[in-house]
């Protein structure tokens, strides 16, 4: 069908709070990272500032190593594609992960062609880098 | 006091301005259009827009994503003496059926004799389509939109995509919400979309966010309506036929939360309307069932959305959404269930839902263009949207 691309990072605007800090800066180092509770180990998403589970503020940021799962996606023609023929997709994708229950991240499919995807299939994560430095995850699926 | 609105307030009033294609209603200020709107439900209602003292918002009385509506300025315009209460759901269009009830509540407490519920949407400056990208991304929106979900489409194609993948529904479908929807707009002056569709047309339209084609979203409009509501016993010696409040409910689940603003919500609620709560807490107060409801109001942003909580509502099982509408369920003509008689937002006229509580009315006022014949119950719907999300059902 068409294949897929991330979009380039340069003008992508990332808003960060002292909430999201760490995760934005665990980017810069390649290492995606999820909030977990040091209370009573609940994953946090959104990062706000009380656990919904204990009320504790306190979080461990954790990095997520194993591959990912596709849980839905969409694909549109790409905004940074060369010419209206050009068949490139972007495929902005949700993915969840076995090790952080209940986080799920958006980033963009590459490497797949559209026909190709499919919920349920695994993922790694791959990095793009804006212009201030912070890195936008990617997912390529396993062979 | 028994803690339940049922009976005891009524929908008294409509007034609605032409509906506009995106941006076409300028030069007319967005006052102009809520003032139009406002004279008309109160002329339809036999008060005089003096008698008018409440104000019952949702959507946090902004009035798409660009401008608010505010209460000082409408009472300074149309020389309102005194307001004894102004208030709003917060949210965005999830509460537009819930508005309703806000206006019940304050009624019941004696706090306005006649309130009104509006919304006014001008897209001269700010399309909603668009309205999310133009936002620099907050904390939070900066773990969606910069892998491109920035529209509310592409949010919508999420859900519907996943909903395909659980429970096998097809495009067909979500096309059978957009022909019917067409069908009962074609013979409605007051629609902007009157050309037929096919099952062809459909899949020939343009792609904008797989799974989703151009027909699968809303229109862009401009416009205003506006209704009334007074306490039964005010509404029984009116000027048109009082349409009473047998429910209206609001809030939601924290599994559904922000919903697709988030991606977060749990397994069970993802390929859903987030409406479930509501819906159920709604029959309960009316003290009827999905197998009363005579037709079906149901806020369509997005085509796959229709399908969700008609699921949510009770009219076929969870993942039998597809089945449902394939059949031929939601027709205006022969279907079980009509829905969204008016042509809705994806074939008349998108105002943030205020179209749905409009045509019910009509409806059950047995005024409708395209009308159920003996319509005694409908079921409006807010948005599925980050919450509140809300449903009202109302008899004649």
């Amino acid at each position: 069908m068409a294949q897929t691309k991330a979009l380039t990072g340069e003008g992508i605007a990332v808003t960060v709070s002292p909430m999201t800090e760490p995760y934005w800066q665990a980017t810069r180092e390649r290492r995606l990272v999820a909030a977990k509770c040091t209370q009573c180990a609940h994953f946090r998403v959104p990062f706000l500032p009380f656990c919904p589970n204990c009320n504790e503020q306190e979080v461990a940021w954790v990095e997520l190593t194993e591959p990912g799962t596709l849980y839905s996606f969409t694909f549109y023609p790409h905004p940074q594609r060369e010419s209206a023929n050009d068949p490139t997709m972007l495929a902005p994708a949700i993915v969840e992960f076995a090790e952080a229950p209940g986080v799920r991240y958006a980033g963009n499919m590459i490497d797949v062609d559209t026909a190709d995807l499919a919920i349920g299939m695994r993922v790694e994560t791959d990095w793009i880098f804006n212009g201030d430095g912070w890195g936008l995850p990617a997912f390529r699926p396993l062979a | 006091m028994d803690g339940n609105i049922r009976d005891k307030v009524a929908i008294v009033g409509v007034g609605a301005t032409p509906y506009y294609r995106r941006g076409q209603s300028w030069p007319k200020t967005i006052y102009t259009m809520i003032g139009e709107a406002i004279l008309a439900a109160a002329e339809d209602a036999g008060i005089s827009v003096k008698d008018i003292d409440g104000f019952a918002y949702y959507s946090n009385a902004s009035s798409g994503y660009a401008e608010a509506m505010d209460t000082a300025t409408i009472v300074e315009m149309l020389g309102i003496p005194e307001v004894t209460f102004t208030g709003t759901l917060t949210g965005g269009g999830g509460g537009s059926a819930g508005a309703v009830g806000l206006a019940a509540a304050a009624l019941l407490a004696g706090e306005t004799t006649y309130c009104v519920t509006l919304m006014a949407l001008q897209q001269r400056k700010q399309r909603l389509g668009s309205s999310f990208a133009a936002l620099a991304p907050t904390p939070e929106t900066s773990f969606l939109q910069p892998s491109g979900l920035v529209g509310p489409g592409h949010l919508m194609s999420i859900l519907a995509r996943r909903h395909m993948h659980e429970f096998g529904t097809r495009r067909e479908a979500f096309a059978e919400i957009a022909i019917s929807s067409r069908i009962n707009a074609m013979n409605r002056p007051s629609a902007i979309m009157r050309e037929p569709m096919t099952l062809d047309d459909y899949f020939d339209a343009r792609m904008v966010s797989d799974p989703l084609c151009l027909f699968d979203f809303c229109l862009e409009t401009d416009g205003c309506i506006a209704v009334i509501t007074t306490t039964a016993d005010r509404a029984k010696d009116g000027k048109s036929k009082p349409v009473y409040v047998m429910g209206s409910t609001h809030g939601g689940s924290k599994d559904w939360g922000r919903a697709f603003m988030g991606m977060q919500m749990s397994d069970e609620y993802f390929a859903s309307s987030g409406h479930a709560p509501v819906a159920r807490r709604l029959y309960e107060k009316a003290g009827v069932g999905p197998q009363d409801i005579d037709v079906a109001l149901i806020y369509d942003h997005f085509s796959p959305m229709v399908l969700m909580q008609l699921e949510d509502y009770g009219f076929c099982a969870k993942g039998e959404g597809g089945a449902f509408v394939e059949s031929g369920a939601i027709r205006f003509d022969g279907g079980s269930l009509p829905v969204n008689t008016h042509g809705g937002q994806l074939s008349e006229a998108y105002i943030i839902g205020m179209t749905h509580i409009r045509e019910a009315v009509e409806q059950l006022r047995g005024k409708a263009t395209n009308q159920v014949a003996g319509a005694e119950i409908a079921l409006v719907t807010g948005g599925p949207a980050n919450l509140p999300v809300s449903g009202m059902i109302l008899r004649r």
